[in-house]
């Protein structure tokens, strides 16, 4: 297995080659199965966040670890506009296009480790890990 | 928000359908996609749990037939495919977990500052009323100081400069008998004359100085006597109407005295009046005084300072506030002046003075 997968989200269609990806390396490092499931659910929330919310980007996909622990870190990469307000950004219910804005709270709540980047216009880099043993 | 009764049961069939067929990632998505569908709809968890078990039941329910056994790996799939419908809850009850935490962390802040605010305030409404206590006590030292400075000088001019008048007044009287020159002696009747004015000016600074004797002759005789004393001087029409029925007590009723003193000085020196009027009544538990002239007046707005400056009114002022009372002045250009002023029955304890006596005595052994 690789240790570092690229993928591109520029469609719908690869929002499922990013939950296979994460699907697949979440059972390899033995994830437990609601783990898994919160794994998934956090690399579709970053995707569907690049398709909505910009004209789409990157995923990079690879193994992290620590002193006796393994994990995954994903980081989602967008080329604009930037988030200006990243703070708010990060609020439930603040959205910039109506839907329920959980989006980013969201994949701060099912990560271990969640960072964000932005830079107006040069994008947005958000970084998340989680860890086998940990509890999101 | 969408109507949370309209269940999308054909379409959760036919997702489940799909994925029991090909049990791939991108079937297994549309699980995803209906869950977050269905949480963004408002629809509940139950209600989402409700949805699965009955397109189970469509599903499987009729096919408990000896011909068709359930595969086990297809109850195995449909709890996937349910997992994954359930995912956005989960992570909307992590969101919400965590904005509970910051409100709560926020209420908590916020409760802190407001007690800290409080206790603040608390500390500095007690430095004013301490200050307010100070200042009180330092006019009424003031006040305490210059009636001992007045008597002090009364006395002075009581016991000398009257007594060396009078042993001149008696010296010309002599040299008057002895003098034979009529001429002589006119001179020394009117230089005794001036003696005798003399004399009498500094008798009535005497009795201006000199604490009036309230408690024998009562506030109203004392201010009779120096209404005639101007009347006699400037030949304008005086009155005096005395209501009271109790006397207020000798702190307040000097107060009001000097007070009285400082409005019958004004009119004197500044109102170019032909009548003054004194009125006491009793008014909430308290003595009311008016003094009221139809003099020229003046407009306190247009020389607020100067005038109360000019006319001794923060002096009455600060005088009346030593007993608990308090001084207006209204007044108009052409309309004359009237002085109201207003002292309690009762004068409110100095509290630090006593504290100090109480130390002191404790203090003792």
């Amino acid at each position: 297995m690789a240790d570092r997968i690229r993928i591109p989200i520029r469609s719908e269609g690869d929002i499922v080659t990013a939950r296979q990806h994460a699907r697949a390396l979440a059972r390899y490092l033995d994830f437990s199965p609601s783990g898994q499931i919160r794994l998934v659910t956090a690399i579709t929330e970053l995707a569907r966040n690049l398709l909505d919310y910009s004209t789409g980007g990157e995923i990079l996909l690879s193994l992290a670890s620590r002193p006796e622990e393994e994990g995954i870190v994903m980081v989602g990469r967008d080329q604009g506009p930037g988030i200006a307000d990243v703070r708010r950004a990060l609020d439930a219910g603040f959205s910039t296009r109506g839907g329920m804005g959980l989006g980013l709270p969201g994949l701060r709540s099912l990560s271990h480790e969640f960072g964000m980047e932005s830079r107006v216009p040069d994008g947005t880099t958000v970084t998340v890990r989680s860890w086998v043993g940990g509890v999101a | 928000m969408n109507d949370v009764r309209v269940l999308p049961l054909e379409r959760y069939e036919e997702a489940l359908e799909n994925y029991l067929a090909l049990a791939d990632e991108s079937t297994l998505w549309r699980a995803y996609q209906l869950g977050r569908e269905c949480l963004e709809s408002g629809l509940g968890l139950l209600d989402l749990v409700l949805l699965h078990l009955r397109v189970l039941d469509r599903r499987f329910g009729d096919t408990l037939t000896p011909a068709q056994v359930v595969r086990v790996v297809d109850i195995e799939a449909a709890s996937d495919f349910l997992m994954e419908a359930l995912a956005p809850y989960e992570m909307a009850q992590g969101v919400f977990r965590e904005e509970a935490d910051v409100l709560r962390g926020r209420t908590d802040r916020a409760r802190k500052a407001n007690m800290r605010y409080r206790r603040a305030l608390g500390r500095a409404l007690q430095a004013v009323d301490r200050l307010e206590e100070e200042r009180r006590r330092l006019a009424a030292d003031l006040v305490d100081a210059e009636e001992k400075e007045r008597k002090r000088i009364a006395a002075e001019v009581h016991d000398d400069s009257l007594q060396v008048l009078s042993a001149l007044d008696m010296r010309i009287q002599t040299l008057i008998r002895i003098e034979d020159d009529p001429d002589q002696q006119r001179a020394l009747e009117s230089a005794q004359e001036m003696v005798r004015l003399a004399s009498d000016r500094l008798r009535n600074l005497v009795f201006d100085l000199r604490p009036p004797e309230l408690e024998r002759v009562g506030l109203g005789a004392v201010l009779r006597a120096n209404l005639e004393r101007l009347s006699a001087e400037l030949g304008i029409e005086v009155e005096l109407h005395d209501g009271l029925e109790t006397p207020p007590p000798p702190d307040a009723g000097i107060v009001v005295y000097r007070i009285a003193q400082e409005a019958l000085a004004n009119v004197r020196r500044h109102s170019r009046a032909g009548s003054a009027v004194v009125i006491l009544s009793q008014q909430d538990g308290g003595c009311r005084m008016e003094i009221r002239d139809d003099g020229q007046g003046f407009d306190p707005a247009e020389r607020a300072g100067e005038s109360s400056k000019h006319f001794g009114l923060t002096v009455m002022r600060e005088r009346a506030e030593t007993v608990g009372g308090w001084v207006r002045v209204e007044s108009l250009p052409g309309k004359g002046t009237m002085v109201e002023a207003w002292v309690p029955g009762r004068v409110p304890a100095r509290a630090p003075d006593r504290l100090g006596l109480v130390h002191a005595t404790e203090g003792a052994p």
